[in-house]
């Protein structure tokens, strides 16, 4: 089927099959997929609110056992750099988060064999009964299936303990490439397979519970596996309705084991469309101007995304790579604006709650990203000797 | 919405005030893009050019200039003296590269006012070796054709009009029709940079006025042979989209790869990837805009 010919079926809301997204994504001009991105965002949003969520990125842990060649981020185990973060450093960033009308964390974290599931579930225990009304959005699928093998229990149980603690939502962090030759590359494949990650996301959603979904490009993947990615994606979602948005990224090469170059600001446009284009049941789609920068992530609005995503206040895992840019809520309404949008903050299932926050009251601005401790210390928590270590390193440290 | 603009961006014939304004104000950005790339493809078909630019910031004279074609003083000289002194230090050190230098305000600025006086001051530089002005900020002139004449009287080439400051998009118009004008008036300007060399630091310009401005720029600036984006100032993401937007040159692409521009710099062969991959052609030039192997 010609470009021409597909661009008709997607105008009269046809669906694209694999081929059909193969030959547009080689051969359609930018113009054309973003042209057509962009309608069906509107198509899907007609009322010309573009949202955005303002909460926080905490990385409990970056010790980790997977290895994964494109993460800068984690630390091995016994690492004199790995630190876990107790309690009250969390409710300390909980509070700061409320002083910046936030009313969620994305909590993500290493494979630290030395926290167990209890130290999770008195965790969420504790932030509901201190912040009844905070979410808790985390654990992505990888996190829930390292749980899963050291407690011994079904990811299906995992999940259900923690929603009994407090869970609220789960992010889709892990999914990189759901394509397993892809993944084994990666060093990545053990941590979760393609079928493993989308089972914890069956799992979650009939669960109850809403998770988002990503896809981090630019490593060894084809074009043919990037789009095997969105397909399983989709097919997932005709399954469940469970996954309220999907976020692209770039792959951030700097400090990687991996290492290379960053895909292009071109290429991660023409990807957000084509995403918009093949995801055809998912509401949202977000720009990542923490991979992209403010400027292209402004345009991501042009090219299919209906959402700015997060004012996230901190962020440790693709600053470790290289990307250091940093938007508060000022500058994120400035951009929506600016795009000619109605700017809205949202909550994780992109219910508006209202305008921004600091049109409502005095905010301060927001000059960089927070990290996981404002002076670099490393170490656990004294709070984790109440809980089992696993790993010789953990046991020596709690004795 | 912007459709029937299409075959008058095509033919590459420049666009009035009122059509520059419709374009600015199209909520459609992708149909911006596309007159802005049909333009492009209109002037110099598939082909984006590139420069490497070794930037001198003070008085430090170069000793490794890369992959070089134009060393560029930025630096502001306390006096003509002072300049032309710098300049026989760095064109000593740069061999049979280009040495440009100095904004055209800075030089105005040294001279008190005068134009007499400045196309003597230009005479001095260019016999210290000076070939042309690196900067002629179109947003500080209001009577720039005097200003270019004088330069050149001199000795001086004028072959790049750029903007200091234009925060607002009815101020980058005013720039960009500027220089449409000077073209007509003075010619042989090879390119013009559109994008402001200094920005807000509460508000710093957004992607979306960024685009939109390479596109009008292009559209309203048909005799100007080459639109540039800078490659450090704004970055290989954005510098790389503005081809799909009308850019047809990537000017000041490092010559080294300084440790001191981060990891997220790309690396100086870089270019040709981030080219290839916005569906161009890519060819480096010189500083006079000629294409070289």
């Amino acid at each position: 089927m010609t470009v021409v010919a597909i661009a008709d079926k997607l105008h009269a809301g046809g669906r694209l099959t694999r081929d059909e997204a193969l030959e547009f994504y080689l051969h359609a001009p930018t113009s054309l997929l973003g042209g057509l991105a962009d309608q069906a965002r509107a198509h899907r949003h007609p009322e010309g609110v573009v949202t955005y969520i303002i909460d926080r990125n905490v990385n409990y842990t970056n010790v980790c056992v997977a290895r994964c060649k494109f993460c800068a981020f984690y630390r091995p185990v016994g690492s004199a750099e790995g630190y876990t973060l107790g309690f009250d450093e969390i409710f300390r960033k909980i509070d700061q988060t409320i002083a910046l009308g936030g009313g969620q964390l994305l909590l993500q974290g290493g494979h630290n064999p030395d926290v167990p599931l209890e130290w999770y579930e008195d965790l969420f225990r504790q932030v509901k009964r201190r912040y009844p009304e905070f979410r808790l959005h985390a654990l992505s699928p990888p996190e829930v299936i390292h749980i899963s093998r050291l407690s011994g229990l079904m990811t299906a149980q995992v999940i259900d303990r923690l929603i009994a603690a407090g869970l609220d939502s789960v992010p889709g962090g892990g999914a990189e490439i759901l394509v397993d030759r892809v993944r084994k590359i990666l060093n990545c494949y053990t941590k979760a397979t393609a079928d493993e990650w989308l089972g914890v996301m069956r799992e979650a959603h009939r669960a109850g519970l809403r998770t988002t979904a990503t896809m981090m490009y630019g490593t060894v993947e084809t074009v043919e596996e990037r789009l095997e990615h969105l397909f399983r994606l989709r097919d997932l979602q005709d399954e469940t309705g469970g996954f309220t948005a999907f976020i692209a990224w770039s792959y951030q090469p700097a400090h990687t084991e991996l290492g290379g170059t960053e895909a292009t600001g071109i290429d991660y446009l023409r990807t957000l469309a084509l995403s918009r284009l093949v995801l055809d049941n998912f509401d949202n789609l977000q720009s990542s101007w923490v991979t992209q920068g403010g400027k292209v992530g402004q345009l991501s609005l042009a090219y299919g995304a209906n959402d700015m995503g997060s004012v996230m206040i901190e962020e440790n895992v693709v600053r470790a790579a290289g990307a250091q840019y940093c938007m508060d809520e000022f500058e994120v309404v400035r951009n929506i604006e600016g795009a000619g949008f109605v700017a809205r903050r949202r909550n994780m299932h992109y219910d508006v709650l209202g305008a921004p926050v600091f049109r409502e009251r005095d905010v301060p601005r927001m000059r960089e990203l927070a990290v996981a401790r404002d002076d670099g210390r490393a170490g656990e928590a004294p709070d984790l000797r109440d809980y089992e270590a696993r790993s010789a390193a953990g046991k020596r440290a709690r004795q | 919405m912007l459709q029937d603009l299409e075959s008058k961006a095509s033919s590459g014939e420049s666009f009035s005030h009122e059509e520059a304004e419709r374009v600015l104000a199209c909520a459609d950005l992708v149909s911006v893009g596309t007159l802005g790339e049909l333009a492009r493809r209109a002037r110099h078909g598939d082909v984006v050019t590139y420069g490497h630019v070794f930037e001198v910031a003070g008085d430090a004279v170069p000793s490794e200039l890369g992959d070089a074609r134009e060393v560029r003083i930025t630096s502001r000289p306390v006096s003509v003296a002072a300049g032309c002194a710098l300049v026989r230090a760095v064109v000593a050190a740069s061999g049979d590269i280009p040495v440009t230098g100095f904004s055209a305000t800075d030089l105005l600025d040294l001279v008190g006012g005068d134009h007499l006086a400045l196309a003597e001051a230009a005479r001095e530089l260019c016999a210290a070796g000076l070939t042309g002005v690196a900067y002629f900020p179109v947003d500080r002139f209001e009577e720039p054709a005097e200003l270019v004449r004088a330069l050149r009287h001199g000795g001086l080439e004028v072959s790049r009009a750029s903007v200091d400051r234009a925060s607002t998009l009815a101020a980058r118009l005013v720039c960009i029709e500027r220089v449409a004008a000077l073209q007509r008036e003075v010619g042989a300007l090879l390119a013009f940079a559109p994008l402001p060399r200094f920005d807000e630091i509460e508000t710093p310009s957004t992607g979306y006025d960024d685009v939109r401005t390479i596109a009008v720029a292009r559209l309203v600036c048909g005799e100007v042979p080459s639109l540039q984006v800078d490659w450090v100032l704004y970055g290989p993401k954005l510098a790389q989209v503005a081809i799909a937007y009308g850019a047809n040159d990537i000017d000041n692409v490092p010559a080294t790869d300084p440790l001191g521009l981060g990891p997220r710099r790309s690396p100086r062969i870089d270019i040709v990837r981030q080219i290839s991959a916005a569906f161009a052609t890519p060819s480096a030039r010189n500083s006079r805009f000629e294409r070289v192997s």
